[in-house]
């Protein structure tokens, strides 16, 4: 772990791989078990697809909504069809229970002559002052018996009762749900007791300050998706208006937006302790920032590429938008024939005359690998490569401070092209990989 | 920064990651969660590529595991780039299992890693794919953007 870029506090991540140094490495098997294949956590609300694959209820929702498969099996299968695995969230919630205290009891030092009654209790040293998560060589090692005491009874036994823990709080469980109550309330409970366990592990503990009332949390409704093409922009920004979200930003951001809401939310609704709606706010808030309208750049460019080949993708706004480096890139592709036909009076001219027509001819001049292969046709290549002779052209006055690297909208118009199928260029290269 | 499922799961596979990686796998870097590089290297006696170790350079989007990462061969003078009929001389890697179509979120760089690995083990043709020298050339494409093209590739 020294390696680790990171601090190593500033992530806690127990993983399966923990059981790996411990007595008990057989238990890796079972957490990897537990743990979602796609985002490697325990099972949050664990759901089950047609294909009896079990995934996080936010995780398959995603996956689904990405590309419609089973990310398993690639099975299509729909979010409709899911249903909760009840069985798997309470393996989970148990072990995750027990984690802690087994992992701790597998990395203390073990002695076999000890019966199994007894435990060793470590006095306060280095060693035994916490329960470590990652086992270290020397805690292996068997400390000199006049650092152990062993105890009989006691505390000590209460690893091996089933009720691990017993929160001194003055409280008693109930005899028919274990939940946990004031003496006086577990009369008035049992009266109307359905034997349903306290939600697992949060309203063991929540429960002490309200015990008597067993919220049973009305599920809230799952939201359908909504057939984007056939929603005007006002109708979405409604429905974003009508959920208490964000209806700022494009189209193509409002449709993420509002995708991964009905995502969340629907997982929400699974959950067997569903959030608040304010919750779930700040949960889209993380999404905005990570992947939506606030985050970072380079991820916005990757962005534009699915924006241009959406069919309602505003073509004139974009113009617009871009009008500059466009013209700059017509600019670029005229200058650059002509300075052929200067140097070697190869049939340069059609490209010249094409180019005047608008920004997607002249870039495709620019991308063009049949005429322009040998010469750079990359627009970026283009501009380290022309130090030389056709270095004036960028100390004209028209095209001011064009030596440094291209301004971003310009790397932004390119990409419009890279995305365009209707003009790829390297289509005829890659087509003979196909079978 | 915000921590996105990204990040989280990232997090994880790199914990992992330092735990054990498989026999030829090494990581080189993983500085934060948007680019790692490792080491791999063909572990059989394929004559193509025995003693030699190849860089892969990953890549991921905030949308991580959800979408593939982009990962592509870089090249140094002590890391060249693998000979292969699907491996562009710039890096580039034409494997379905890293398009859109073919990518599927219980992978992870491991798995991804072993694929190449075994892909260069099963390999025989000592050739470039079709067309490499014009790819090269002119592509400026994201090889996530070119994948989606030729996702029905088999390898």
């Amino acid at each position: 772990m020294n390696a680790n870029p990171l601090p190593d506090d500033a992530f806690e991540i127990p993983d399966s791989t923990d059981w790996l140094a411990t007595p008990l490495p057989s238990l890796a098997a079972v957490e990897a078990a537990l743990r979602c294949q796609v985002c490697k956590d325990f099972y949050t609300t664990p759901m089950i697809t047609s294909c009896s694959h079990t995934f996080c209820s936010l995780c398959i929702r995603r996956s689904l909504t990405h590309d419609g498969k089973c990310p398993a099996c690639r099975a299509g299968d729909q979010e409709m069809k899911l249903r909760q695995n009840w069985a798997m969230e309470e393996l989970v919630e148990a072990f995750k229970k027990a984690r802690p205290e087994v992992l701790g009891f597998a990395t203390r030092p073990v002695e076999r002559s000890t019966s199994p009654k007894r435990k060793r209790v470590v006095e306060e040293g280095e060693d035994g002052s916490t329960p470590r998560r990652k086992r270290t060589r020397s805690g292996r090692r068997i400390l000199p018996s006049s650092q152990i005491v062993a105890l009989d009874s006691d505390g000590d036994d209460e690893d091996y009762t089933p009720e691990e823990e017993e929160p001194k709080d003055g409280l008693v469980p109930c005899p028919i749900c274990q939940e946990r109550m004031t003496v006086q309330a577990v009369e008035a409970h049992i009266d109307h007791c359905d034997g349903e366990p306290p939600s697992k592990k949060k309203g063991a503990r929540n429960s002490t300050q309200n015990p008597t009332i067993h919220k049973a949390i009305k599920r809230p409704e799952r939201l359908p998706h909504p057939h984007y093409s056939g929603l005007k922009d006002a109708a979405l920004r409604k429905k974003l208006a009508d959920q208490g979200i964000s209806s700022s930003g494009s189209r193509q951001l409002m449709e993420r937006r509002y995708t991964e809401w009905v995502t969340l939310w629907n997982a929400n609704c699974d959950s067997k302790n569903p959030k608040g709606k304010s919750e779930l706010r700040r949960d889209l808030d993380l999404w905005e920032r990570t992947q939506g309208g606030r985050a970072v750049v380079s991820w916005k460019e990757q962005e534009i590429g699915s924006q241009i080949r959406d069919k309602d993708f505003d073509g004139k706004a974009w113009a617009e938008k871009n009008d500059e480096a466009f013209k700059q890139l017509i600019a670029n592709a005229r200058r650059k024939p002509a300075a052929k036909a200067s140097s070697s009076s190869s049939g340069s001219g059609p490209i010249q005359g094409e180019a005047v027509d608008g920004p997607s001819v002249a870039l495709r001049t620019l991308d063009r690998p049949d005429t322009e292969s040998n010469e750079q046709p990359r627009a970026t290549t283009s501009l380290v490569t022309y130090k030389g002779s056709q270095t004036r052209f960028f100390q004209e006055p028209s095209s001011p401070g064009h030596t440094g690297p291209l301004p971003s909208p310009q790397r932004q118009g390119t990409s419009t092209l890279d995305k365009d199928t209707a003009i790829n260029p390297d289509r005829t290269t890659i087509k003979p990989l196909e079978p | 920064m915000a921590t996105g499922f990204a990040t989280k799961r990232l997090s994880k596979e790199l914990s992992k990651i330092h735990g054990n990686l498989p026999p030829g796998i090494t990581l080189v870097s993983a500085e934060g969660f948007q680019e790692w590089l490792l080491d791999i290297q063909v572990l059989d006696s394929n004559p193509l590529y025995m003693n030699q170790t190849y860089r892969l350079k990953f890549k991921f989007s905030p949308s991580y595991p959800i979408e593939p990462p982009e990962v592509t061969f870089v090249s140094s003078p002590d890391r060249p780039i693998p000979m292969h009929p699907h491996i562009y001389s710039n890096g580039i890697i034409c494997l379905d299992l890293l398009g859109q179509q073919g990518w599927s979120p219980v992978q992870n760089v491991e798995s991804v890693c072993m694929s190449l690995q075994s892909m260069l083990t099963g390999n025989t043709k000592n050739e470039r794919p079709e067309g490499d020298a014009n790819f090269v050339a002119n592509n400026r494409r994201r090889p996530r953007d070119i994948d989606f093209y030729y996702h029905d590739n088999t390898v």
